[in-house]
């Protein structure tokens, strides 16, 4: 049994690895003073002036602009598919409330299916909609990053960079060229990448079968680089042309990681406080490791119903053991409980099992990493998350100590911390309101598939995914009706933005804060004492927000499991 | 019947990032 950890280790020491060179690439891009010549081209075209500086208010309407017209650009292509080339099989256009949600879904990195996408959408639209946004989407979230940043860097100054050159940037020099070596790499382990809808095969029996194709490998890389998390297919990376070989499985798990973990050097790096850097890193990590932990010991732990109905959860030579419903058994527990822990840690939502059939206790991992939503988290934003509790971290420290509460040597004031508990309470309104109201929607019940507890937590489970901006869904709701399209399209642009907004804010504000030197009385936040104390912070405020809703679904359904009752 | 849904849909969006946009400008008055 000492094999699955060794292989858990040895995947988080290439990731902590790759930290290092990727972090001194972003921030090389952040703050580098010389603009390429396809970066001028693009300003040029664009009508950018890369030396103008924006405040956070000028930073963040960008943003927002940029990101609408991206949003409605979406919603066009996804409602006239139909007449656009490249569909031989004559897809239909996504119905209105479908295409609302599926661009808010991927404008804000959550990438969220409430359809399958070898059957709904044709590859002009998988590539000029699909891809497209899951670029934008990615993008977003870096560059925001590279602006907080320097925001929290700067000192004395009302400035925090231009939003359009962090964007071209970002999409230039790092997000481009990594996709197209990781596309490359996937074809070459047999993803396809073609413009044909099909082939057909002839099966061992003898039946012709057809096989939807298209360019998968183009998807793949941005997917998880990304991010993003919406498969070609509506297996996601379950499905042998997503995901072929245990390469492809590694390759995907530390995309998803890359960028997420190596904004923590970079922030060091930008800050010249590596020590801040590698802090942060390690909270991540002791979170991510305390998960992992837990979904891997449940699944490979069973289930008790499965044992009394006779089932063998006994691992052997021939079958890993444990709870295996759901499960791909090239993947088995362990690269299974790697991938729902690397996926929603990283809020990417790419999914190489059904979650929905993990034992009560494992399905916490991934729920309760979506509520915290900054173990690593999404491109850019998991870090700004994370930032955002180091923030109260410190005020609640210096509260419980009496010092004044510093942070990078600026003083940590009340508009800070009324802006920092607006983000937080924030992501937690937009979970667990839309959750009581489809738990009280007349018609909300009709999508589910199972009753009692389980039914409670696919409900909390789509929107913790969409507010998280994860996309990963439990797979027992039918999320395609008008209510839910449109409930978790708001969710997915609340859970974005809302929390978003008042950290640009907090940046903003930092910037325009003088730096003063530690003293005495400053509490070192550099330290393995601060990371500690971060990881508790992080933890006591997702269970006291979160606790409640968790124990009306996985926890009940846990304890029933124990007694053997069982909702029909 | 589409057409109606997507003027509602389109609509929808444009309210969430114009109230986006004032949430933003509210921000600074904290």
């Amino acid at each position: 049994m000492w094999l699955p950890w060794m292989e858990f280790a040895v995947v988080l020491a290439v990731m902590a690895v790759l930290t290092v060179p990727m972090g001194q690439w972003l921030a090389r891009c952040f703050t580098s003073e010389h603009h390429t010549w396809l970066e001028r081209l693009t300003y040029g075209t664009l009508g950018i002036n890369p030396q103008e500086q924006m405040g956070w208010q000028r930073y963040g309407a960008a943003l927002l602009l940029s990101n609408a017209v991206m949003m409605l650009l979406g919603y066009l292509i996804l409602r006239t598919q139909d007449w656009l080339p490249l569909n031989p099989l004559e897809i239909a256009a996504q119905p209105p409330h479908l295409a609302f949600n599926t661009a808010a879904s991927f404008i804000t990195n959550t990438n969220w299916q409430a359809y399958a996408g070898e059957s709904s959408l044709t590859n002009a639209t998988q590539m000029a909609a699909i891809t497209f946004l899951m670029f934008a989407g990615a993008t977003t979230g870096v560059a925001v990053c590279g602006g907080f940043v320097r925001g929290l860097a700067r000192s004395s100054s009302l400035n925090m960079g231009n939003f359009w050159v962090d964007y071209v940037r970002v999409l230039w020099r790092v997000l481009l060229p990594l996709s197209l070596l990781v596309a490359l790499f996937y074809v070459w382990q047999g993803i396809p990448q073609t413009l044909n809808t099909q082939t057909l095969a002839t099966t061992v029996e003898g039946a012709r079968q057809q096989l939807m194709m298209g360019p998968v490998a183009s998807l793949e890389s941005i997917k998880h680089l990304g991010t993003n998390g919406g498969g070609f297919f509506s297996m996601n990376a379950a499905h042998p042309f997503e995901n072929p070989t245990p390469l492809t499985n590694l390759v995907h798990i530390l995309s998803m990681l890359l960028i997420p973990a190596s904004l923590t050097y970079a922030f060091g790096s930008m800050l010249l406080q590596r020590r801040q850097g590698w802090v942060f890193f390690g909270a991540c990590l002791v979170l991510f490791v305390g998960f992992l932990s837990l979904v891997f010991t449940a699944e490979q732990g069973g289930s008790q119903l499965l044992a009394r109905a006779g089932a063998d959860q006994q691992a052997s030579i021939t079958q890993p053991g444990g709870n295996m419903e759901g499960k791909e058994l090239r993947f088995g527990i362990a690269d299974t409980a790697l991938f729902v822990t690397t996926t929603t840690a990283a809020t990417t939502g790419s999914v190489n099992a059904m979650h929905d059939s993990l034992t009560p206790l494992g399905s916490i991992t991934p729920l309760a990493l979506m509520m915290l939503n900054c173990v690593f988290g999404g491109d850019g934003v998991g870090l700004i998350n994370l930032i955002q509790y180091a923030i109260l971290t410190v005020f609640l420290a210096g509260m419980m100590i009496g010092r004044t509460p510093e942070f990078l040597g600026k003083k940590i004031e009340v508009r800070e911390i009324k802006l920092v508990m607006l983000s937080v309470l924030a992501h937690s309104a937009v979970i667990l309101g839309f959750t009581a109201l489809a738990a009280l929607w007349p018609d909300a019940s009709a999508s589910l598939n199972n009753r009692g507890p389980h039914g409670f937590s696919e409900i909390l489970y789509a929107y913790a995914s969409a507010a998280a901006n994860n996309g990963s869904a439990f797979a027992g709701l039918n999320a395609n009706t008008p209510f839910f399209n449109t409930t978790i399209g708001l969710a997915m642009l609340a859970g974005r933005f809302l929390t978003l907004l008042p950290l640009l804010a907090v940046a903003g504000s930092m910037a325009a804060k003088a730096t003063v030197p530690a003293g005495p009385g400053t509490f070192p936040t550099a330290t393995p004492l601060f990371m500690g104390l971060l990881v508790f912070v992080v933890l006591v405020v997702g269970g006291l927000t979160f606790l409640p809703a968790l124990a009306l679904g996985p926890v009940i359904e846990h304890l029933q499991m124990l007694v053997g009752q069982l909702y029909a | 019947m589409h057409a109606l849904q997507d003027l509602i849909f389109v609509s929808l969006t444009v309210t969430c990032f114009v109230a986006l946009l004032g949430f933003a400008r509210a921000l600074a008055r904290i």
